[in-house]
């Protein structure tokens, strides 16, 4: 369902392919397992890696002893930190709200002085075959101190807690610097504190003192994992002259070249990495994690290497997002106007710094118009796996928290939610807690169209048998990202082109930029043919996340299609022998604009390319600015169980701005995904740790993420206003919508059965122990 | 157990044989001795389904059979499901219904779901979603490859 | 007269100053003009004389990639921003 808002000011193009659904181009290959995979390749002479990791949560390593392994059979190589470059803690930015220093990184891949995580990867081990390099694994004899670890980000803040980074400096006051370490001469108590950031807009004490009724929560939750259904995998081999080709997945080819390159100590031009398809990411594969151990291995063995991880290992080696501790404090006056908030964050960052506290800060208040406001956020190590982007990072967590608060205050001040949220809600020219003020943004017509749809409408039935129904609201925002990105478009002389960009594609992103393509040169979205290229053969491009491909790719891919543009009039112009300014193309026709007035169709001009001066192809390399921030809004129905504190969402509808939906269904699909991982989140999903930091529940049976059967349909609303910054308007839409479903659904439970849960996720022991607590039987 | 053991079956309608040990499963082989990476591994321990294939017209997930059992059974794997010059409904739906997103999953839910609508007519969603809960997808939320299933159902009374 | 604003965790540096209004082509010049009149400043915002790389600036609501070398109009406004999630900016192929 699309809704083209009709306000002045807001164009209503008539395009003939944005807005189409074409079957995508790759889609063929994947409904018949012919599309390639990190784990589909397999080499002539190929070798099997495997990763040894630690039995412990917080240990220093003393000794690691491969001999015996390296005597067994059919073992060719054995790796540990000491392969690695030395790193200095020279800092990356990854996008995607990670942060870290390259030696911070590199310990991450292999542990060099100290293992932080049940999990974190010691060695490495190539071998015939993968049963044999585990068989090798468990011959490697490692010797550990093992030390207190502390797990509760709490617990990490204080002093006297077991330090994970003796030398770890605590930036308090030197600008947003995440976690590096502190000079030799610096003697100063460690801390696990790895950052700290404030963001402060007019006078939230004074604000605070004026209004007229407060709320004050705390929130908590905890790890939880991207949950792709491929697991990490990647394949590597050494030329003669010393250059490696890498195969893998990942969310950007660009950014595991560099970081491996400067892990491993060289060029980055030394390393080709040709994208796979990409099995799932969510943020959760912009990190290498296998991709330098397969490179060392496979100079070391002097053979082709491929390491996978099993799904275990994806739980306990590689980055959920962060557990938390929240306090929201809102205050607002009787006729419903917000006017003042503060909220604290402490998030888990795990075993190294980069938390993405610094996002969630400065989403949690960002769909409302708030003069006075204050943020401040901690992030803190804890012997825990280091987390990795999760989808909005850092935003879903802290809009949980906020959301719930709202609800409460709207009960409170006797008004209905969604009332309060367009009272209060945030346009164009509202200024963001970090100072930079809204652009062109559609929250107030996305709660518009939410009003007046049925789900908002109809009223919910309370009682169903012995279980209690409820509905909750929520909003949420997310910036949206833009980077470089580049695009090669080639003419076919059958009057088709191939698109070849650098975006990996998660969920129909080369078929949104065919289709970018496709409409500047009137062409049939079928007639361009996209596809994903290596870090050779395409510009740089950044990473794939941040809701950003839409936007730059699209961008890329729309400027390459507009340079054949240029090419195709000059060429026709060349043939009619008329002056260039004579021509114009319009709907895939050149057409003469006087005179005889001659025409070439696309197909007819490609034909004759070839001799009439050579073949035309486009390019783009764009890193643009524009970028359209976005808002949701959720409504969920649920039905609680109170004999078994089941809750099952009944109904779902997830209203998005998206500025422009250039293929509506892909669209729908990433708001659809989205909210699945918010349900998942919400109800089910958790690291579960014991005592010594093992974590319990690294398979898909305990690690619990929705099915087929734990879902409804998900009605996706598309609302368009669209992004003034972008040449179709477009706004990215893959991450804002796993930010609502945490706090519709806690909303939603609280209708249902009266009490307010607070910590995540709202599973039936946590619901069974509310509605006890509630209604005074004590049990449990 | 590193003796390989030589194991006869039928694949997709063709004859195959195999060398394998004993403890290689089914997946293992199908994809790492017949280069037949189609199937895929989600989990290797029978909780996402992602290695789905039907043997001997039974789905089940290939990383919990052992390459040995299958000796004398027939399998079919994503790889069979299409004829030579045509989808099968349910892959043509998939596509219409853009039920897929980043793809993993899909090749287990293809042959789940040609299984189900192999043996019964006339499902309805709930018969759908209760079928395919042994299918794990993360970037759908299941919605489109429901109403693939439908729809498939549709095209093949037609 | 370009209006910048100072970071919430800055403000120490400015003994409480948000925000002042300057004449500047660029952010560059920006920068100077900070440290001339706060120092200290350009020791949290520059690493080998480019902007850190965990601080993005923003010039009228866009965040900006270009950093020192990014232009400021008679009226913008200017922020300076923590780097997040969200951004694709890199990571650029690091020095030799």
């Amino acid at each position: 369902m699309i809704r083209k808002l009709d306000d002045k000011g807001i164009s209503k193009a008539n395009y003939k392919v944005i807005g189409t659904r074409p079957i995508r181009h790759d889609g063929l290959d994947k409904v018949t397992g012919q599309a390639k995979y990190s784990a589909d390749i397999n080499l002539p002479g190929m070798l099997y890696g495997k990763v040894l990791r630690s039995p412990h949560a917080h240990a220093r390593i003393r000794n690691i002893d491969a001999g015996k392994a390296l005597a067994l059979k059919g073992v060719s190589a054995v790796i540990t930190s000491a392969d690695f470059s030395i790193q200095s803690d020279k800092v990356i930015d990854l996008g995607e709200g990670a942060m870290v220093n390259t030696g911070f990184l590199s310990q991450n891949v292999m542990a060099k002085e100290k293992v932080l995580y049940k999990g974190h990867a010691v060695a490495a081990v190539a071998a015939e075959s993968m049963h044999l390099a585990e068989e090798a694994l468990a011959l490697i004899d490692v010797d550990y101190d093992v030390l207190s670890p502390v797990f509760d980000v709490r617990e990490a803040m204080k002093p006297g807690a077991p330090l994970l980074h003796e030398r770890l400096y605590h930036s308090s006051t030197p600008f947003i610097r995440p976690g590096g370490l502190k000079d030799d001469s610096d003697n100063s108590p460690g801390s696990n504190i790895a950052s700290h950031f404030v963001f402060e807009l007019g006078n939230p004490k004074n604000a605070f003192a004026e209004a007229d009724i407060i709320v004050e929560r705390e929130f908590q939750t905890k790890p939880v994992h991207q949950g792709y259904i491929e697991p990490h995998a990647a394949t590597a081999i050494w030329n003669r002259d010393g250059k490696a080709t890498l195969w893998c997945s990942s969310q950007g080819q660009f950014t595991m070249r560099d970081q491996s390159a400067v892990l491993l100590g060289i060029a980055t031009s030394n390393i080709r990495v040709i994208p796979l398809e990409i099995g799932g990411g969510f943020g959760g594969k912009t990190l290498v994690y296998l991709e330098p151990i397969a490179l060392l291995l496979a100079k070391k063995a002097g053979r082709p290497v491929k390491v996978t991880m099993s799904r275990k290992e994806v739980f306990e080696g590689t980055g959920p997002t962060s557990g938390s501790f929240m306090r929201v404090k809102l205050g607002a006056n009787n006729d419903g106007k917000l006017v003042a908030a503060e909220g604290v964050l402490a998030y888990e960052a795990g075993a190294f710094p980069g938390s993405p506290v610094n996002p969630g800060v400065q989403c949690m208040f960002a769909s409302y118009d708030l003069k006075d406001v204050r943020v401040e956020g901690y992030d803190v190590v804890v012997n825990k796996q280091k987390v990795a982007a999760y989808r909005a990072p850092g935003s879903p967590g802290s809009c949980f928290a906020v959301e719930t608060v709202i609800d409460e205050l709207a009960e409170k001040l006797n008004i209905d939610p969604l009332e309060l949220r367009e009272k209060n809600g945030a346009k164009e020219g509202t200024r963001r807690v970090s100072g930079p003020v809204f652009g062109k943004i559609g929250y107030l017509e996305t709660i518009k169209i939410a009003k007046s749809h049925p789900h908002y409408i109809e009223p919910i039935k309370r009682n169903a048998g012995s279980k209690v129904r409820g509905r909750g609201i929520a909003s949420g925002f997310w910036f949206n990202g833009s980077g470089p990105a580049c695009a090669i478009a080639n003419v076919h002389s059958d009057g088709t082109v191939s698109l070849i960009e650098g975006s990996p594609d998660i969920g129909g992103s080369r078929a949104m930029a065919a289709m970018c393509v496709a409409e500047v040169l009137g062409l049939a979205a079928e007639d361009v043919h996209p596809s994903v290229g290596d870090t050779d053969s395409i510009g740089y491009t950044s990473n794939t996340g941040g809701s950003s491909v839409a936007f730059k790719t699209g961008w890329a891919s729309y400027e390459a299609a507009q340079d054949i543009k240029r090419q195709l009039i000059e060429r026709a112009a060349r043939i009619w022998d008329v002056d260039p300014g004579q021509v114009e193309m319009d709907n895939g026709t050149l057409n003469e604009k006087s005179g005889t007035r001659r025409q070439f169709t696309f197909k007819n001009l490609a034909a004759v390319l070839l001799s009439t001066g050579g073949p035309i192809v486009g390019k783009a390399a764009v890193d643009p600015a524009g970028v359209g921030g976005a808002f949701a809004l959720h409504i969920a129905d649920v039905e609680v169980d109170p004999e078994t504190g089941k809750v099952d969402v009944i109904r779902y509808t997830a209203f998005q701005d998206v500025g422009t939906a250039v293929h509506p269904s892909y669209v729908e699909g990433q708001i659809q995904g989205g909210v699945a991982q918010g349900i998942g989140w919400a109800l089910n999903e958790e690291y579960v740790f014991s005592e010594d930091g093992t974590m319990l529940n690294s398979s898909f049976l305990d690690y619990r993420m929705p099915t087929s059967l734990d879902l409804p349909m998900i009605e996706a609303v598309i609302v368009e206003v669209p992004n003034p910054g972008h040449p179709f308007g477009v706004r990215g839409v893959g991450e804002v919508p796993i930010v609502p479903p945490m706090a519709a659904i806690a909303n939603a439970v609280y209708d249902a059965i009266g009490v307010r849960i607070r910590r995540l996720p709202i599973n039936p022991p946590t619901v069974l122990e509310a509605i006890w607590a509630k209604d005074g039987s004590g049990r449990g | 157990m590193n003796e390989k053991i030589h194991v006869k079956t039928k694949i997709n309608d063709d004859y195959v044989e195999f060398l394998c040990e004993a403890r290689q499963s089914l997946l293992e082989v199908l994809r790492d001795v017949l280069d037949m990476t189609g199937t895929k591994e989600g989990c290797n321990d029978g909780n996402c389904g992602a290695c789905t294939v039907i043997l001997d017209g039974r789905i089940v997930d290939s990383c919990l059979v052992l390459a040995v059992e299958v000796s004398g059974k027939e399998i079919i794997t994503i790889e069979g499901v299409a004829n030579v010059d045509k989808l099968h409904p349910i892959q043509q739906a998939f596509l219409e219904q853009a039920a897929l997103q980043c793809g993993i999953c899909t090749p287990g839910f293809i042959v789940a779901s040609k299984a189900l609508l192999d043996r019964e007519s006339n499902v309805d969603e709930g018969r759908i979603r209760h079928w395919l809960a042994g299918n794990l997808c993360r970037c759908t939320g299941y919605d489109k490859i429901v109403r693939a299933v439908m729809a498939a159902q549709e095209n093949t009374k037609i | 007269m370009a209006r910048v604003f100072i970071p919430t965790m800055l403000q120490f540096l400015t003994s409480g100053v948000k925000d002042l209004r300057i004449d500047v082509r660029n952010i560059e010049e920006v920068v100077r003009i900070l440290e001339k009149q706060f120092p200290g400043m350009s020791d949290r915002l520059l690493v080998d004389g480019q902007l850190v790389s965990t601080v993005v600036v923003s010039v009228d609501g866009q965040v900006s990639h270009l950093g020192l070398l990014q232009r400021v109009k008679e009226e913008s406004e200017v922020h300076f921003v923590p780097n997040m999630g969200g951004g694709c900016k890199g990571p650029y192929p690091l020095p030799e």
